[in-house]
């Protein structure tokens, strides 16, 4: 038994040396070549992305808004005219609740969460709402729409 | 051109501890046999009626879920492939459970159904990784494909892929005998596309390729193609480089970064559709080590996987008296079968077959 408890201490210190040296190795290459591989018929090594989610609440009531479309991007210029662009998006579930990934890190631009009312007076109708969120891996993020009121007379 | 002698040795070095860590850093989920082309060159032999059925996504979940005990999930890249992954209903479901768990993931696509909505979805989904099929420009796509409108739709995606600074992407381009006439056009246009990484193939004499003459390049292509790859290298708008498919003798580190290194059962695992666990899918079915229906894939992995991480067992036939066997080790998985008395082909060879007549 003890013979055999200090062959499997022997393995795990060996396989903890050639992995020292795998790193050095890699370091020694100057290259990330050794560290990012991609295999013959497979994609490069995925760039990692974080997780956004969180709950989408009625300023009247506190309780979650369904069909709120949530949407990452930025502003950008063009000409005189600031246009948005986003490339990841959901739609809040019945309870309000919201979940997509997204990259954040390195983007070098201003981070913006879009919170819009698309499904026009179904489930209420809600202000518009951008909420500015940090780099992160992980954002959990609360928010609050104002709700519209509705003139019942205008029909 | 480089001198290599001593970059081949150092990798060498290398190489051999990698063997002893075979540490796992990239999975294949061949989650689907059905696929909407019916290419010539197809390694799978897929088609649109395949009769398999797509692996339900808790079975793969279910089996690879362990893994995270033994090493950090964002350290394993899953590409999912084929078939076609996105015939797949379910594809962005089965992305955001991956990154929930912390899986970093990527597709290969033939481009065919890619359009903005999916784009959209994969990338909330937390898709990570894009790899393209683009294997010349409009006729000869078209003919390998055996698809009229597979070229225009290819380079839809193409254009919604490159756009967009979230994902690392490559094109790939399979070379053969009618498309390695336009690789500078080819070139061009995808610089036109705004394409960064671009990846060249050879095709392999395996699946719906074998016994295709037009498939397989003579040897003055090879070295042709060899050399395109070597000018194309100087050109720092896009990154050329040659798949790690073959040990090239004196073109290593100039056709791709590193030197040859063929990681399948050493870093690579797959889960292919029967549940099968093996390396890469292109791998003759004889060297499958496992079943997630059966095993546990963990164990697999740690235990068994010997016949590719000690390949002695590969010099034989035309290796058994080459002088850079010890720099090649029997080149890539894929090229072996399953009665292990050959290599398929050997692009080393060609090349010196080719300068020779030279």
């Amino acid at each position: 038994m003890r013979l055999c408890e200090n062959n499997s201490y022997i393995s795990g210190v060996k396989q903890k040396c050639r992995k020292i040296i795998s790193n050095v190795l890699k370091g020694f290459s100057l290259t990330t070549a050794m560290f990012i591989f991609q295999a013959c018929y497979g994609v490069p090594a995925a760039f990692p992305n974080a997780l956004v989610e969180g709950r989408v609440v009625s300023n009247k009531n506190n309780r979650g808004i369904e069909g709120i479309k949530v949407s990452f991007g930025y502003y950008y210029q063009r000409d005189t005219s600031y246009n948005r662009y986003s490339d990841s998006c959901t739609v809040t579930d019945n309870h309000g609740y919201f979940s997509f990934n997204t990259s954040i890190e390195g983007r070098g631009w201003s981070e913006t969460v879009f919170f819009d009312d698309i499904d026009s007076t179904e489930n209420g109708l809600y202000e518009n709402k951008t909420v500015e969120i940090e780099e992160a891996d992980e954002v959990y993020i609360n928010v609050v729409l104002n709700e519209i009121e509705q003139d019942s007379t205008s029909f | 051109m480089k001198s290599n002698r001593i970059a081949l040795r150092f990798n060498n070095f290398f190489v051999n501890n990698e063997r002893a860590i075979h540490e796992l850093n990239y999975l294949f989920w061949e989650c689907t046999r059905r696929c909407n082309l019916n290419c010539r060159h197809c390694g799978s032999d897929c088609a649109a009626d395949y009769k398999v059925k797509d692996m339900p996504f808790e079975d793969f979940l279910n089996a690879i879920l362990p893994l995270k005990k033994i090493s950090k999930p964002d350290t394993i890249t899953i590409a999912i492939t084929g078939g076609e992954p996105l015939l797949r209903k379910d594809l962005p479901e089965c992305g955001t459970e991956l990154r929930k768990n912390g899986f970093l993931w990527g597709i290969v696509t033939n481009g065919y159904v890619y359009n903005a909505d999916i784009h959209r979805r994969l990338l909330s989904a937390g898709i990570g990784a894009v790899t393209l099929s683009l294997d010349g420009l409009a006729d000869n796509h078209n003919w390998l494909r055996n698809n009229a409108r597979s070229f225009a739709n290819a380079v839809t995606a193409l254009d919604l892929i490159a756009s967009c600074g979230r994902l690392n992407y490559d094109v790939v381009t399979c070379v053969n005998k009618k498309n390695i006439k336009e690789l500078l056009p080819l070139k061009e246009f995808l610089l036109e596309h705004k394409v960064r990484q671009w990846r060249l193939f050879t095709i392999a004499p395996i699946g719906r390729a074998f016994g295709n003459d037009d498939m397989q390049l003579s040897n003055e292509q090879v070295l042709y193609l060899m050399n395109f790859i070597y000018e194309a290298r100087k050109d720092k708008r896009m990154r050329t480089t040659f798949s790690c498919e073959s040990f090239v003798g004196k073109y290593e580190r100039n056709v791709r970064d590193n030197c040859f290194f063929c990681r399948a059962g050493i870093n690579i695992g797959s889960v292919l559709i029967d549940g099968s666990i093996s390396a890469c899918p292109n791998i003759d079915r004889a060297f499958v080590q496992g079943n997630i229906y059966r095993d546990n894939f963990t164990d697999v992995w740690n235990e068994r996987f010997e016949i590719m991480r000690n390949r002695k067992w590969t010099r034989t036939g035309s290796c058994l008296n080459c002088k850079d066997y010890k720099y090649c080790k029997g080149g890539a998985m894929h090229l072996w079968d399953e009665k292990r008395d050959n290599i398929l082909t050997c692009l080393h060879q060609q090349i010196l077959s080719a300068e020779h007549t030279l």
